[in-house]
């Protein structure tokens, strides 16, 4: 029998070292001894990472910062287009939603034809109640035609030109509208005035006017066609000594927001004069 | 100024206070009266008055008179307080203004409409006031720059 030579016994001792070490390690036995003995190896790798990313941003972030500024830039005014986009649309769907209004209104007056005209102007002087519409005579508007929306009564034509003309608003102070009190059916007159407020006269004092009463137009004098809403009423003055009674009117209508109105096209104003006797 | 009279119109009477508005072809007036020569002043006047008497129902003599009116007052208060333009500019403002809704105020009375004095005072002149001090700096720079940038074109074709 030939002898085991040291060299041989000391290769196989090793391998059943190893085989014994790779058993133990995969049942598990010697993780916290793997754990203990890494440990310092894997700082020292993460200490050196860190240093070596750190140096690695140092020379790459220019580019990177001047790519982002850039792509910043281009996304900024991608925002910018899209935000005008946003409010053009805004306007339109806004501009549109005035308009059905105005043509419900006018669905629900078959009788009357209109001319629809976005309000383009006010007259400047703080003193007097005009707005400038867009259409003219080109588009069939005559002076005198009344002026509504959805609302109620805005005015009436006061001057006309090809493409353009001026409304005077019933809170104008030279603006008389007959009116009729919707509940006690009574008529009266609105008043405008300087400060754009309107006043309800010529009331009786025999008749009850309550806050919250509704005035339309009756009609009479010619200049306005019936039943259009003007306003309701707000505070009632009743003095004993007085022939009349007045009131103030809250107009249906927001002059402050007027954008778009029709004018009646179809209504004969009636010229009241000549029958008015002339006080000698 | 015709630019301005459409600028005034869509825009700038719909920005109110109470019942108050300002008026800047007024203001365009005083801003030219301190920084030009007489020549030209009168003849400002009369343009802005033009485009805005035919937008406003007013008379058209009484929108006239007024922004000559406004010319020749500012330009007395500018020889008063030459060294100051800004001072000029915020006197001529106010004061013409005033002088504006005293001629407005007697038209008015002249054409039978009613004019209460202390609510229009306290709803429009007031607030008139304030708003063609708020509009009036602006509107002198940007007639300060077209007066420099008219005459450098002058002299160029001198």
């Amino acid at each position: 029998m030939k002898s085991t030579s040291p060299r041989t016994l000391r290769n196989v001792v090793a391998v059943f070292i190893i085989i014994g070490i790779i058993l133990l390690s995969l049942s598990g036995v010697l993780r916290p001894m793997l754990g203990f003995i890494l440990d310092p190896f894997v700082a020292a790798q993460r200490w050196l990472s860190q240093r070596f990313m750190a140096v690695y941003d140092f020379f790459t972030l220019p580019r990177d910062v001047t790519e982002l500024l850039q792509r910043n830039a281009l996304l900024e005014n991608e925002v910018s287009n899209l935000q005008s986009q946003v409010i053009q649309l805004q306007e339109q769907l806004r501009e549109t939603e005035v308009l059905y209004s105005l043509l419900d209104f006018a669905r629900s007056r078959p009788q009357d034809q209109y001319v629809a005209a976005a309000v383009i102007g006010k007259d400047p002087s703080p003193f007097l109640h005009y707005v400038i519409i867009d259409h003219g005579s080109d588009d069939g508007i005559q002076y005198g035609m009344p002026v509504v929306t959805q609302q109620g009564l805005v005015g009436r034509v006061d001057a006309v030109t090809a493409s353009a003309a001026r409304i005077q608003l019933i809170t104008d102070p030279g603006a008389i509208v007959n009116v009729r009190l919707q509940n006690q059916n009574e008529d009266a007159q609105v008043h405008g005035s300087i400060t754009s407020d309107l006043f309800l006269e010529m009331v009786s004092q025999n008749v009850t006017i309550n806050p919250g009463d509704i005035l339309l137009s009756s009609g009479l004098g010619g200049n306005y066609p019936a039943d259009i809403l003007i306003g309701q009423v707000l505070n009632v003055e009743k003095t004993e000594n007085e022939l009349f009674q007045t009131a103030s009117v809250q107009p249906a209508v927001d002059y402050e927001v007027l954008r778009a109105v029709l004018v009646i096209t179809n209504f004969k104003t009636i010229n009241i004069q000549p029958l008015i006797p002339i006080n000698k | 100024m015709l630019l301005l009279s459409v600028i005034q119109s869509a825009a700038i009477s719909r920005i109110s206070i109470l019942g108050g508005t300002a008026d800047i072809v007024l203001l365009a007036i005083i801003s030219r009266a301190v920084s030009d020569d007489e020549g030209n002043l009168v003849i400002w006047a009369l343009t802005g008055g033009f485009f805005i008497s035919l937008m406003t129902k007013m008379p058209a003599i009484i929108v006239l008179i007024t922004y000559i009116v406004s010319a020749g007052i500012t330009r007395v208060i500018q020889k008063q307080f030459w060294q100051s333009p800004i001072l000029t500019i915020i006197l001529s403002s106010t004061v013409t203004t005033i002088i504006k809704f005293i001629i407005d105020a007697v038209t008015l009375q002249f054409i039978n409409i009613q004019f209460p004095i202390i609510e229009s005072l306290a709803k429009i002149l007031f607030p008139s006031i304030v708003l063609n001090l708020f509009f009036l700096f602006p509107t002198y720079l940007i007639m300060n720059d077209l007066s420099k940038w008219l005459a450098h074109k002058k002299e160029i074709s001198a």
